[in-house]
């Protein structure tokens, strides 16, 4: 802006100089006319006195020569007396004239001085030649004066002076006149000139104001016009509506183009406010609406003290004739425009919040749609009573427990983390075993907590709010256990089906799993169990069954059995093979193993894979034996999985084994051939 | 400036008080605490106070009530309503009443005193 | 069948809020110790000073803070009170359940019907709740005291 204004005042002094510069030189050629006018009419007078010089010589001359003639033959002389008089006292008078003349002003000297030098040197000739002939009448003229004759001889003297002189003067006298008219002509060509050059002067600077003037109007239309422009522009180009509403309820005319895409629908000029909020939100948006606009142009009130009640903040579109479209959401801000403390207009800018509504909205979605889950609970509910049971029983006492830790953490990072890792197995567990009973939507609700759990465990510093969804997910997945508890009572109720033997159903468990989690991984595979009958199942081998095997065969499905093309290459079955057997053993135990042909155990690839995930340095791996490096798959945090989806890669499944196996008093022992095959064997009081 | 400041909770009277007096906002002097509209009303007659902030759910003559015979009583003063209430609807018929401003409860000391600040402007 | 529980983000509405009037007010943040749910049969007020609002509508169920007297003392005095009657702790949990009672309306909308907040001294008579409506505890900590918010709210949709 700074630029502008200055040359913006540059142009405005430019113009009032021309201006000054125009009057002054108008003014100039005024006063030099007055002059030249002066001077001109002092020039003919000259020219008129120096022609009164050659007649009144001639006359006097005449006149002379009749005094004479009349003083010889003694006639009366009256006649010419009077003339002599009178031409002498003219031709003094004219010559006097001119010589007062002479000096006029410095400007006439400045402009004609080589001029003015030879008519005063003209003049002083005609004076001298005068004043001899003026001596010599001086007598005559005196006894003239006292009315007695002249004496002849003064007549006969100045008869002889003039008529011997008069011709030379009259030609110094024509000579003067021609001088003087010559001059008079020269000084007014001069004037002409000069008046000529002033005008023309004059004209020119007209013309530079008129120039300049329109230059500086047609800049400041172009300035106006950019400004104009740029208004537009931004108007155009605005992404939020924006316009002022007037004082009588109308829009204005300057408005952002996007204003008519918001509305969806043409704006005229002078349209109601209150008609096109009306056609776009509900009538009872709309009226609290321009109540609010109402209160905003009172003037005591102060717009900035009112902004928390802002009606139209989020209002959502309502459905025009085409309806199918989602809903549209629009924020109106209003802002009061006050002049001299009064409202005139208030300042609008519109908003389109739909996206950000969407969001909100979609994350209400996905929790309707896991509603819709309860019906697939009551397909799955062909299960053995008495696992669902055994299942609920320890799932349930778990979800106790979470919910009792969760309310005696105490506040402190160390506390938050036990309690994180303590829910995180327990959670782990009931994951798997739903996905074993085919419960997926309780697999899920645990999965979540456990996605809950994962961000809680990623992050530096929990604090109690963190907490929150992972009591509401924690909810969640206890809600569901108590329905499923409800259904299967229900169901037990009504059904009078035979009870399987209790291993076998475990068994045909692990199967369905196992189908399950290979589909899930596309992977083909074929199960198959093997079990000596047991007179009965002891609790320890139906929890080994129910949450080892399953994450062991997990495993064996999600690490061990490679695609089908990569089989094919290694010159096996395309079908991954999977055994279980449950039999018993010496001592009192009862062993239960997993195998699987998949790719095995490498130690070498293990001590890669420690060494990449930064667990153990490349010197400490060298010094391991392969029996300590396998060994590793059971320390907490472990995964080789690069994915992190529901079967596997959170790195919990075997170390939780080794702490179930641990608490049951088990053993285990892995053998296995690297690219043939891999087998866990548990072992476990009878 | 003086100051009125209708709340029903006590604690709320005087916490905005102790706000309002505690040398940050130099012009305003308490002339009086109400616990409800109608000794708001009595008060305000007696007192003839510039500013009175006003909570909008009170027994005895609720706000909105309150604040149509304040505004009657005293043309020319200033009232600002200080409430938790966020059905605006009533929030705006009670302004249409007569008062200046809203601030949303709660509050931060600077929020209450910028807006009585704005009031008082 | 299809009741739907209440979100995590509809419970922090109101931890928020309880927190946002302690930093308001007192300019020391409430610190939110844990979240849990109430077994069984549990009540929902179980300290000194209760401040309750009931609702309706959307959702029904209500919301309740209730805090230790020593914590409203504390209060009252960074309020620059220095009268510790009942009065003035009612006044407290009274102003919180009002505050609760707009961020209700503020999060749930209009739909809601919301019922004046009330203050209730003493541990005596507690307010029972439905035992198959889910209640979430959030503990809060502020200046070593504790005080408890519970949120037993379901939708009737």
């Amino acid at each position: 802006m700074q630029p502008k204004l200055g040359a913006r005042a540059r142009n405005y002094r430019d113009l009032v100089l021309a201006i000054a510069l125009f009057l002054v030189l108008d003014l100039g050629v005024l006063v030099f006319n007055f002059y030249a006018s002066g001077r001109i009419a002092a020039d003919t007078s000259k020219i008129n006195a120096s022609g009164e010089l050659r007649m009144y010589s001639q006359q006097l001359t005449k006149a002379v020569l009749t005094l004479a003639q009349e003083t010889r033959d003694g006639m009366p002389f009256q006649t010419s007396q009077a003339q002599i008089t009178e031409s002498y006292q003219n031709f003094s008078k004219a010559l006097t004239a001119l010589s007062e003349r002479q000096d006029a002003n410095p400007l006439t000297r400045l402009l004609s001085g080589a001029s003015i030098e030879q008519e005063a040197e003209l003049l002083q000739a005609v004076a001298t030649y005068w004043q001899p002939i003026d001596s010599a009448l001086a007598p005559v003229l005196h006894a003239m004066s006292r009315q007695i004759p002249p004496d002849p001889i003064d007549v006969e003297i100045t008869v002889n002076k003039l008529v011997a002189r008069n011709i030379r003067l009259m030609q110094l006298a024509n000579d003067l006149t021609q001088h003087l008219e010559q001059q008079a002509m020269a000084s007014t060509r001069q004037l002409r000139t000069i008046q000529v050059a002033a005008i023309m002067l004059a004209l020119v600077n007209f013309a530079f104001i008129i120039l300049k003037f329109v230059r500086a109007l047609r800049q400041s239309d172009r300035a106006a016009e950019a400004a104009r422009e740029e208004t537009e522009e931004i108007l155009d180009t605005l992404r939020e509506g924006l316009f002022l509403l007037n004082r009588d309820g109308t829009i204005g005319s300057q408005r952002s183009a996007s204003l008519e895409r918001l509305f969806d629908r043409e704006l005229r000029d002078g349209e109601r406010f209150a008609g096109v909020l009306g056609g776009l939100v509900s009538a009872e948006s709309a009226s609290v609406a321009m109540e609010y606009v109402d209160l905003l142009f009172h003037d005591r009130i102060k717009g900035g003290l009112l902004g928390q009640l802002n009606p139209l903040d989020e209002v959502a579109l309502s459905q025009t004739a085409e309806g199918a479209r989602e809903t549209r959401h629009l924020s109106f801000d209003f802002a009061q425009v006050r002049r001299e403390g009064k409202v005139i207009a208030l300042l609008v800018s519109v908003h389109d919040i739909s996206e950000k509504v969407r969001l909100r909205r979609e994350l209400a979605g996905a929790e309707e749609q896991a509603r819709g889950e309860v019906e697939l609970l009551l397909a799955a509910l062909d299960q053995e009573p008495a696992l669902i049971t055994a299942f609920l029983d320890a799932a349930q006492a778990k979800c106790l427990e979470m919910n009792e830790d969760l309310r005696q953490v105490e506040a402190s990072p160390r506390a938050y983390a036990g309690m994180i890792d303590r829910q995180y197995r327990a959670v782990h567990t009931i994951k798997g075993e739903a996905g074993l009973l085919g419960f997926g939507h309780i697999e899920r609700e645990a999965h979540q907590v456990e996605e809950e759990l994962s961000a809680l465990r990623g992050r530096r510093a929990v604090n109690g709010n963190d907490l929150i969804p992972l009591a509401v997910a924690l909810n969640a997945l206890r809600q569901q256990l108590d329905r499923l508890r409800e259904i299967s009572a229900k169901v037990r109720g009504y059904a009078g089906k035979p009870v399987l033997d209790p291993l076998d159903a475990l068994l045909r468990q692990v199967e369905r799993f196992t189908r399950e989690t290979a589909r899930d991984l596309s992977k083909e595979v074929e199960f198959e169990a093997v079990a000596t009958p047991l007179s009965r199942v002891p609790p320890a081998l139906s929890q080994l069954l129910r949450e080892a095997v399953p994450q062991l065969v997990r495993n064996a499905v999600v690490h061990g059995i490679e695609s089908a093309d990569e089989r094919l290459r290694a010159g096996k079955s395309a079908a991954g093979r999977i055994r279980v057997v449950v039999e018993p053993r010496e001592d009192d135990l009862v062993a239960v193993s997993v195998w699987d042909d998949g790719r095995g155990i490498c130690a070498d690839t293990l001590r890669h894979e420690l060494v990449a995930l930064g667990r153990k340095s490349k010197e400490e791996v060298a010094q391991m034996n392969d029996r300590e490096v396998v060994a590793q798959l059971f320390e907490p945090g472990f995964s080789t999985a690069t994915a992190v989806n529901r079967h596997a890669g959170r790195g919990v499944g075997l170390d939780l084994i080794r702490a179930l196996l641990t608490r049951l008093g088990a053993s285990l022992r892995v053998s296995s051939q690297p690219k043939h095959y891999t087998k866990f064997t548990l072992l476990v009081k009878a | 400036m003086k100051l009125l400041i209708v709340d029903d909770s006590m604690v709320m009277r005087n916490h905005i008080a102790r706000l309002s007096s505690d040398g940050s906002l130099p012009e305003v002097e308490i002339v009086g605490l109400a616990a409800n509209g109608r000794d708001a009303v009595a008060q305000a007659r007696r007192r003839g106070p510039d500013c009175i902030t006003m909570d909008l759910t009170m027994p005895e003559m609720d706000g909105e009530a309150c604040i149509g015979e304040l505004a009657r009583l005293l043309p020319r003063a200033r009232i600002l309503v200080v409430s938790a209430l966020s059905d605006k609807a009533t929030a705006l018929r009670a302004i249409r009443r007569g008062a200046h401003g809203f601030v949303h409860k709660p509050f931060t000391e600077e929020q209450l005193r910028q807006a009585l600040r704005e009031l008082m402007s | 069948m299809s009741r739907r529980n209440l979100r995590a983000a509809d419970i922090r509405v109101f931890s928020e809020a309880v927190r946002d009037f302690f930093a308001a007010t007192t300019s020391e943040s409430a610190e939110v110790r844990s979240a849990y749910v109430l077994e069984g049969d549990e009540a929902i007020l179980w300290n000194d000073y209760n401040g309750l609002i009931e609702v309706d509508g959307g959702f029904s169920g209500c919301i309740a803070f209730s805090a230790p007297r020593g914590l409203l003392s504390h209060v009252l005095l960074r309020m620059g009170d220095q009268e510790f009657s009942d009065a003035n702790h009612c006044d407290i949990v009274g102003e919180i359940a009002n505050i609760l009672s707009g961020s209700a309306r503020r999060h749930f909308g209009e739909g809601l019907r919301i019922s004046t907040p009330t203050a209730l001294p003493g541990r005596g008579p507690c307010v029972p709740r439905p035992a198959d409506r889910t209640a979430y505890a959030i503990p809060l900590r502020w200046n070593g005291y504790e005080a408890d918010l519970v949120i037993n709210l379901e939708s009737c949709g």
